[in-house]
This record gives structure tokens, C-alpha cells and sequence, in this order.
């Protein structure tokens, strides 16, 4: 559309595709304590083996209203495969110095071959046999991370300190086959990291956590080859895009009273990010749009939450206020020119809890604020809000059966106009318990009863904001049997009692 | 049975009467440190509580130190850092026995929240023995005491320390009490060493609030109101105040 609110391009694309996927995971681990106390090693290895073959087509044609001409068809069929072997070896070793003071020393060695090979073939004369150079491609890249790294504890009265620090070296070797180029990283990093506990009493505590993470670009990032799956928004790799780190902290404190029941919580978290994967967008003068990353710093988010437990009757009933704040920031490039995507969310909750030896209930409210800022699009600058009411109550009867139900109500406000529903979620469960120690438990569930179960959410880019909706699974029934290994349940000399009296 | 109780009596006169002789050397004021081991294993039978615990730390050590002079006894718990993971597991107590006035204030650890008791000195029915047990080079008497029908604690005594103190809120024998021990061996208490020295108790009085605290009777009643849902309650509270 034009500023005059006239159609300018109506742009098809119809596509499809068919897809297979296999996904192997092992996990082996060892740990072994030694007789010095604290003295401890750990090994563990995981490996990934994931590969998925795709054939797909793509039909698409631009019709432009002003000249009334179809234009850019694209008639393609795709194939393509995609493997990746992965595997990280660690390795650590505590060796306590003295009642105090503790080293520990880690290795981890990750190495993984990510293989891609992607084919367009466009339709000549019915048959798709003209291979298109621009949407085909054979990558691999190869990734070796040797990280090393030592932490001295520190453990005194009511305090614990942690300092580490690890070095990275990472070598990737990107390697274009349909190209015959390879470019080679080479990125060393020193990594560094925080642990700070005040065990202030049995009760409360307040931790403190600072590290550093990494993660390496995916091929879909790196391969130079374009993804026009659809042909609106083209995205291009970029083999020069550099592994990112963060720095993250976030900081907890809690507290709880064994008298009265009452408890509180908070705490706040940031992270900031180092050579983060920034998007650039070109736009052409019909509206498509060119995608491709690079490396930029930036602060990724920050946060506070807060909650706890105020007794209104010890033990008994309380009433829990919660809260929580996050701010997300991202920035990307439109055309040149830096745009910065900010989001506020504000989620706050009121509940009411009653705990007895026979009934335990909960009601509450809960209200979410979200607001999106766009600082190249005003019109993008958008907010939302859902009010919310749940319940749950739980029964104990006699025989060790249970009953429970809960619901729950959501009101979404100021989406788009089809997206601004009330879902109203009800599920409901009897149970039976079993054996000495209620190991055993036999569940008749009902999921879903009113069959409103549905995923709404809205999600900011950088050109637009998408407001979705998932159909997730809705209305189910359940029979189940499960048995605890570990059971907490103690006999009373009631309970005893009430059985010889059965 | 009667005989038996006589020759105790004898035994337990002709004991005071040697230490008194020897008056000079009996210890009227000083300090001593106690070990108290806890069986984690016998205080806790649930398995998952069990395998939280681990093997290796079943015993449990902490350390207390009582100051005292004829007068009034201060019982002081050490901070142990040693194994923080565990220090849920058992109750340390701070005492304040005053012997002139019949009163006493404690600072009990209820799941770590500190409840203020102030009532008068419990009087335990005592039955005396005639074993013997060597606690810190001293030789003790003991000393039966029976809280209720399943539980038993028993005391080792010395009369080298005149005034009647102990671990906890334990008082009334003729000595100090060096040693307790619960029956089935789940808890003990036993010195650590003994100094005979001046204390200032000014200095080791804990700080008190006498506003907020209530006697022993209205705690329980209070806690078995409070927590009424909850099935351990009673043998929590059985556990924390038998001390």
C-alpha cells in the first residue's frame, strides 16, 4: 500500500515442503569422591548427532496494480540436507586446600561438523533441471573450543566467594564447496566469573552471580548462500560473523520465617552482550527486504522480580504479592540507519493460599503490561495488556485419595483485532495413592475441559511487530499410573490408628 | 530394690562428704566447653532425608560453651560453618540459668528463627546410679533421669565442680553435669575441657528481650495452635524442649 492507502504491489507466495529429521543424544557422566574430604573429580561428555533432509516448493509472482503487470515469478523446487556431529568432553577437578579454601580446575573440549547442502533447481520448460546458483550451496564448517579454567572458593563463617577465570580458543573453518573458499576465525577470549553467597542466617541468604558465555553462530548465519524461502525477506549469511560472549550477572536474595510461614524473595539481572548478532535490513525500492548479520555490542536486557508470602493466619493463609520487570533492547540496521527495539514488560500478581490437612486452595489475579518501542517506525510503538484470574483446590479425603481442580483465565487487550480474546482453561484430576509410603499413585486427569486451550503472543521486529496464535493441544483425558522412587510420606500414629480402625 | 537405693544414698553422701573435705580444691566458677554429637541418621529414618545427608556426615558436631559461677550459668552455642548444607538438621540453643531467682531464659532455634522462653528452672526427678564414667580426667556419677515413657536421658555428674550446672537447661545434681546422653545414643553432650577461671558475666550475657518472650507453656500452646496441620509438630516440639 501507498501513503494514500492504495495498493501498490500484491506480492504470492505459496510454499511447501516435506522434511524428515533424525536427533541422537547421549549423555555419559562420572564423579568420584575421593576419601579427602571435598576432594572430587567430574567427567562428562555429550554428544549430538542431528541430521534432516527437506524437499520444498516455491511458487511466487508479484502483481503490480500501477501498470497492472505480474512480475519476478519464481517457480523452484528445493532439496536439501543438513547434518551435524557435536560433541563437548569436560573435565573437573576440586582439590581442597585447606577447610577454607578450595581450587577447582576445568577443561571442556567441544568440536562439532555442521554440513549443509541446499539445491534450487527453477522450472524450464517443466522441468526443474536449471540449477539457480544464488539459492544452492555446499557448506561445512568446522568448529574445535578448547576452554580451560581455574576457580578458587573461598568458604569462611557466613561467607562463600567464588573467582574463575577461563581461557577460550575457538577456530572455525568455514568452507564453501560450491565455491572452493574457506575463511578460517581464530578467537581467543579470557572469560572470567563471580559466585558470592552471604548465608546470613538458617534462613536467609543472598547470592550473587557473575559469568561469561559464548555461542557460536549457526551455519544458517554463516552460509553465503540466500534463504529465499520467501522471496519478501532474503536472508544471506555471513562467513565473517564472529562467535559472540556476555557478560551476565544477576543478583537473589530470600528469607523465609518458620514461625508465621512467611516468606519473601528478589532480585534483579542484566546481561550485556559482545560482538551479539546484529540484523541489517536493506530494503529495494518495491519493499523486499535483504537480511544478513554482523558482529555489535549491546546491553541484551535487564531485569528485577520480587515476590513472597505475607500470613494472614500463621501457617494457614496467606496472601502472596508478586512482581516482575524486564527490559529487552536490541538494535539492527535499516537500510544504513541504526534502529533501536526496546521492550518493556511489567507483570504484577496478587494470590490467596489456604493450606489445611484437608483442603489446600488458591485464588489470584494477575495483570501483564507490554510495550514495544521502535525508534525508526513511531507507528510500531505499540502495548498490550492481559488480565488474568486463577484458582486451583486440592482435597484429601479418607483412603489416601485426592481430588483437585484449576483454572485458569486470561483476557488479551489491544492486539490485533482477532488476536483480543478470553481463553478459560480448566482441568480437573482424581488421584489414588498407594503402598506404604504412597509410592504408587493411580491418576484419572482431564485436561482442557472447555477445549480453549491456545498460545497467543506478540512478538517485536525490526520492521514490523507479529501478533500470533498457536493451536497447541487442547482437550485431553489421561490415565496414569507412576511410582516414586524417593517418597517423603511419613505414617503418623493417626494414620495408623485410622487404618486398624478400617 | 529399697537396699539398693540406700547403698546409693550412702555411696552418694560418702562421695559429697570427700569432696567437701576437700573444698578447696572443688571448682566454683569457670568454663566449659561442650561437644554435642547428633546420629543424623537416628534423628532423620526417612530414606530421602537419609540420602540428602549422605553416609559421611551422619554425625553432626557442634560445640557450646558454658560459663558459670554459683550463681548463674550462661550455655552459648558456637557458630559452625563447618557443613552449612546440614545446619538445618539440628537446634542450638542459647541458656540462661539463674539460680537464685529460680529463672531461666532461653533462646531456642525453631527452624532457625530465634522464640525468647522465660519461665523458672525445670525441675527434673533425678534417679542416681551407682555407675561411674571418666569425662575429662573427672570421675562422674551418673545420673536417670525418664521424660516420658519412650524417652530416657542420662547424666554424669561431678561434685569437683560445686555449683549444680549443665548443658541446656540440665541443673540440679549435686555438681556439674559433664555428660548427657539420650538413650538410643542420638544425642550426646560431653566436655571438652574445663577451665577453672573468673568470669564476668556481663560480658557473656546474651542479649535478652524480655518483652517478647513468653513461658515454655504458652510457646507450646501457641506452636501446636499455629502449626496444627502440620503431623510432626508434636514430636518437633517434644524434641526441642526436652532440652
Amino acid at each position: 500500500m501507498n501513503s494514500n492507502g492504495n495498493l501498490t504491489r500484491n506480492a504470492s507466495n505459496k510454499n511447501t515442503s516435506e522434511s524428515d529429521a533424525t536427533n541422537i543424544k547421549t549423555k555419559l557422566g562420572y564423579t568420584k569422591n575421593f576419601k579427602k574430604d571435598k576432594r572430587q573429580l567430574r567427567v562428562l561428555n555429550n554428544f549430538v548427532y542431528d541430521q534432516s533432509n527437506s524437499e520444498s516448493g516455491l511458487l511466487y509472482t508479484d502483481y503490480f496494480a500501477q501498470t497492472g503487470l505480474t512480475q519476478n515469478g519464481i517457480d523452484q523446487q528445493k532439496n536439501g540436507d543438513k547434518t551435524i556431529l557435536s560433541n563437548v568432553f569436560s573435565v573437573a577437578y576440586v582439590e581442597p586446600l585447606s577447610k577454607k579454601l578450595k581450587l577447582e580446575f576445568s577443561y571442556e573440549l567441544f568440536n562439532s561438523t555442521n554440513n549443509r547442502h541446499s539445491r534450487s533447481y527453477n522450472n524450464q520448460n517443466g522441468l526443474y533441471d536449471d540449477l539457480d546458483s544464488l539459492t544452492s550451496g555446499d557448506f561445512k564448517s568446522i568448529k574445535f573450543q578448547n576452554k580451560l579454567g581455574v576457580s578458587l572458593f573461598y568458604d569462611f563463617k557466613k561467607h562463600m566467594i567464588g573467582l574463575g577465570v577461563f581461557g577460550r580458543n575457538v577456530t572455525i573453518d568455514n568452507q564453501n564447496h560450491f565455491l572452493n573458499t574457506t575463511i578460517n576465525q581464530n578467537e581467543t577470549n579470557i572469560l572470567p566469573r563471580l559466585t558470592y553467597q552471604f548465608r546470613i542466617n538458617q534462613n536467609s541468604s543472598l547470592r550473587v552471580n557473575s559469568q561469561t558465555t559464548s555461542i557460536l553462530p549457526g551455519i544458517e548465519l554463516l552460509q553465503p548462500i540466500q534463504d529465499n524461502s520467501n522471496p519478501n525477506s532474503i536472508m544471506t549469511g555471513n562467513q565473517n560473523l564472529r562467535p559472540n560472549y556476555a557478560i551476565n550477572t544477576n543478583v537473589n536474595y530470600n528469607t523465609y520465617n518458620p514461625l508465621s510461614g512467611g516468606y519473601f524473595y528478589g532480585g534483579f539481572y542484566s546481561e550485556y552482550g559482545f560482538n551479539q548478532f546484529i540484523s541489517t535490513m536493506n530494503y529495494d525500492a518495491i519493499g523486499r527486504i535483504e537480511n544478513s548479520y554482523q558482529n555489535g555490542n549491546t546491553l541484551n536486557y535487564l531485569g528485577a522480580y520480587g515476590g513472597g508470602a505475607i500470613p494472614l493466619i500463621k501457617q494457614v493463609f496467606t496472601l502472596d504479592p508478586s512482581f516482575g520487570y524486564s527490559y529487552g533492547n536490541r538494535y539492527s540496521f535499516v537500510n544504513g540507519d541504526r534502529n533501536a527495539l526496546t521492550t518493556h514488560s511489567l507483570e504484577t500478581g496478587l494470590d490467596l493460599e489456604l493450606y489445611t490437612d484437608v483442603v489446600e486452595f488458591g485464588f489470584g489475579g494477575n495483570y501483564t503490561l507490554g510495550q514495544n518501542l521502535n525508534s525508526i517506525s513511531p507507528e510500531l510503538n505499540l502495548t498490550n495488556n492481559i488480565y488474568g484470574l486463577s484458582s486451583d483446590l486440592r482435597i484429601y479425603l479418607p483412603w489416601k485419595m485426592e481430588i483437585a481442580t484449576d483454572f485458569r483465565y486470561n483476557n488479551y487487550n489491544n492486539l490485533s483485532e482477532e488476536f483480543n480474546i478470553n481463553t478459560f482453561i480448566w482441568n480437573a484430576s482424581i488421584e489414588q495413592n498407594l503402598g506404604k509410603n504412597k509410592n504408587w499413585t493411580i491418576a484419572a486427569s482431564a485436561y482442557d475441559m472447555l477445549n480453549q486451550n491456545t498460545k497467543i503472543s506478540r512478538t517485536a521486529f525490526a520492521n514490523r511487530v507479529t501478533d500470533s496464535r498457536t493451536a497447541i493441544i487442547a482437550r485431553y483425558f489421561m490415565f496414569s499410573l507412576s511410582y516414586k522412587f524417593n517418597s517423603t510420606y511419613k505414617k503418623t500414629a493417626n494414620t495408623e490408628t485410622n487404618e486398624e480402625e478400617q | 530394690m529399697k537396699k539398693n537405693n540406700k547403698i546409693r544414698t550412702v555411696l552418694l553422701c560418702v562421695y559429697i562428704f570427700c569432696m567437701a573435705a576437700h573444698s578447696h580444691g572443688q571448682m566454683q566458677e569457670g568454663k566449659i566447653v561442650f561437644e554435642r554429637k547428633t546420629n543424623l541418621f537416628k534423628k532423620f529414618t526417612e530414606k530421602s532425608t537419609r540420602d540428602y545427608i549422605k553416609e559421611e556426615n551422619k554425625y553432626k558436631t557442634d560445640n557450646f560453651t558454658l560459663y558459670f559461677n554459683d550463681s548463674v550459668s550462661v550455655f552459648i552455642p558456637e557458630e559452625n560453618y563447618e557443613n552449612n548444607r546440614l545446619s538445618w538438621t539440628t537446634n542450638s540453643n542459647t541458656v540462661v540459668q539463674d539460680f537464685r531467682n529460680n529463672e531461666t531464659k532461653t533462646i531456642y532455634s525453631f527452624s532457625g528463627a530465634p522464640v525468647l522462653v522465660k519461665d523458672s528452672l525445670q525441675k527434673r526427678q533425678w534417679k542416681l546410679t551407682d555407675k561411674w564414667r571418666t569425662i575429662c580426667q573427672i570421675e562422674c556419677m551418673q545420673a536417670v533421669y525418664d521424660l516420658d515413657d519412650s524417652t530416657r536421658i542420662y547424666a554424669w555428674f561431678t561434685a569437683a565442680i560445686t555449683p549444680n550446672v549443665g548443658p541446656e537447661s540440665f541443673w540440679d545434681l549435686p555438681g556439674a553435669i559433664l555428660g548427657l546422653a539420650t538413650e538410643d545414643g542420638a544425642v550426646t553432650y560431653f566436655a571438652k575441657s574445663i577451665e577453672e577461671r573468673k568470669v564476668d558475666m556481663e560480658v557473656v550475657m546474651p542479649k535478652f528481650n524480655d518483652k517478647k518472650a513468653r513461658t515454655r507453656e504458652e510457646v507450646i500452646e501457641r506452636a501446636k495452635k499455629d502449626f496444627k496441620f502440620e503431623k510432626e509438630i508434636d514430636s518437633y516440639l517434644k524434641s526441642l524442649f526436652m532440652w
